[in-house]
């Protein structure tokens, strides 16, 4: 999937969760997001979904969180969300299931 | 197998028991309460969903397709929970067994579950299964443990291929996606019924209840649908008949239906037939009625039978040779 930087999706969040300067720009879900140093999957999963992410990458509310998480083309289990930064120019992919036939 | 055993018999695909053999589609409804009461309706036990991006806000209302994950209430996941349906996520939109590999990985992760329904397609101008790529990748999916329902086409020899490499159940279609031509090969859907060893779906093509119940009666174990279903005039009206139309089909398969024949075969005795009057006999005239009567003669045909005429009753009595009915 291509990413146009100059017009970025009103749906990613380009704001840094952490005070830490930005050092880089990573692609989630086709759209480009400013990453920095600690940045995790959790955090990208948190940040798109707007739900509290448990360490084990559950969501805190106890519903199940129906979400899966590909870095360039490999899925990462969820347990490893929290160990895993989201280093610039890494392509990510959130998805959850839809209606469909 | 008896009808009773025929009607009861549970679907049972990858050690799994299912009460219903009409697995039902979510796509193509954008009104989630409408899209419960179908699913209910047609008393599925077993869903299809798709992978796709997270998009926050992604709601009913907004055209897109409902997304499963979030809260119980106002989301997919929701309705699946509440009726207890069991969720099958599909590879919809993938054109190489690389990509479909990867969705069904993504499927297996937020899912929590081994079954797929392994869609390859080669054009989407037709979304007919690419052979080459769909047998590739229920080898590999197999390899890597999931549990494959292999969307193909209606190719007896493919169908066979996709058991060898370890589907777990064969889904051929009837007709192409979202089309409602219903069974354009119902030869080749019977053959497959025949010939597979693991469960046979049909999927896709279904337009109307009575293809749907042809379906079963060609043998296949289940049935698949969607649109038929979801963009049907009245979904909730539809999806009932497709319940009773795949009961139906079912039930008739193991009644084991009647041989064709060219000419007709009378299911009413021949012996025992009343004598017709002459044809130059005055009818409806009472006098000549009366007279015939005193004779002997027999009532001129056409004119006797009432419900209150003991007459029929006797010939209902008589048992029809053959097994047949007398009416």
């Amino acid at each position: 999937m291509t990413t146009d930087p100059s017009h970025p999706s009103p749906s990613a969040v380009t704001t840094p969760t952490a005070p830490s300067a930005a050092r880089g720009t990573a692609t989630v879900n086709g759209s480009s997001v400013a990453v920095h140093e600690g940045f995790t999957l959790t955090d990208a999963v948190a940040r798109l979904t707007g739900r509290e992410i448990t360490p084990a990458g559950t969501a805190a509310d106890g519903h199940p969180l129906g979400i899966a998480v590909a870095v360039d083309d490999t899925v990462v289990p969820r347990s490893l969300w929290a160990s895993t930064p989201v280093a610039p120019g890494r392509s990510v992919e959130i998805v959850t299931a839809v209606q469909g036939g | 197998m008896s009808a009773q055993n025929t009607r009861t018999t549970p679907f049972t695909v990858a050690g799994v028991e299912l009460s219903s053999r009409l697995i039902m589609g979510t796509g193509g409804l954008t009104d989630l309460a409408m899209l419960e009461r179908a699913l209910t309706a047609s008393g599925t036990e077993l869903t299809t969903v798709a992978l796709r991006r997270f998009a926050p806000g992604r709601a009913a209302s907004s055209g897109d397709a409902v997304a499963y994950s979030g809260r119980p209430q106002g989301s997919l996941y929701g309705i699946l929970r509440r009726n207890d349906i069991r969720v099958l996520p599909n590879t919809a939109g993938c054109y190489t067994a690389r990509d479909a590999l990867l969705t069904a990985e993504l499927g297996r992760e937020a899912l929590e579950t081994d079954w797929v329904k392994l869609e390859v397609i080669a054009d989407e101008d037709t979304l007919l299964p690419d052979g080459v790529e769909l047998l590739d990748a229920t080898e590999k999916l197999v390899r890597r443990g999931f549990t494959v329902f292999a969307y193909t086409s209606d190719d007896p020899v493919l169908a066979l291929r996709l058991e060898d490499a370890g589907a777990s159940a064969v889904m051929p279609l009837g007709a192409p996606i979202g089309t409602g031509l219903g069974i354009l090969n119902p030869h080749n859907i019977e053959l497959i019924a025949s010939r597979a060893s693991v469960p046979v779906v049909l999927d896709a093509g279904i337009g109307t209840a009575s293809e749907a119940a042809l379906a079963m009666e060609l043998g296949c174990d289940a049935l698949l649908l969607a649109s038929a279903v979801t963009r049907a005039q009245d979904p909730v009206a539809m999806a009932q008949a497709m319940k009773h139309a795949v009961q139906a089909g079912r039930l008739a398969r193991g009644a084991g239906r009647i041989a064709r024949r060219t000419h007709a075969l009378a299911s009413s005795p021949m012996a025992g037939r009343i004598d017709p009057a002459d044809d130059d006999a005055p009818r409806g005239d009472w006098p000549a009625r009366s007279a015939a009567k005193a004779a002997g003669d027999p009532v001129p045909s056409g004119e006797r039978v009432t419900s209150s005429d003991p007459a029929p009753r006797d010939v209902l009595d008589d048992p029809a040779p053959g097994g047949g009915t007398t009416r």
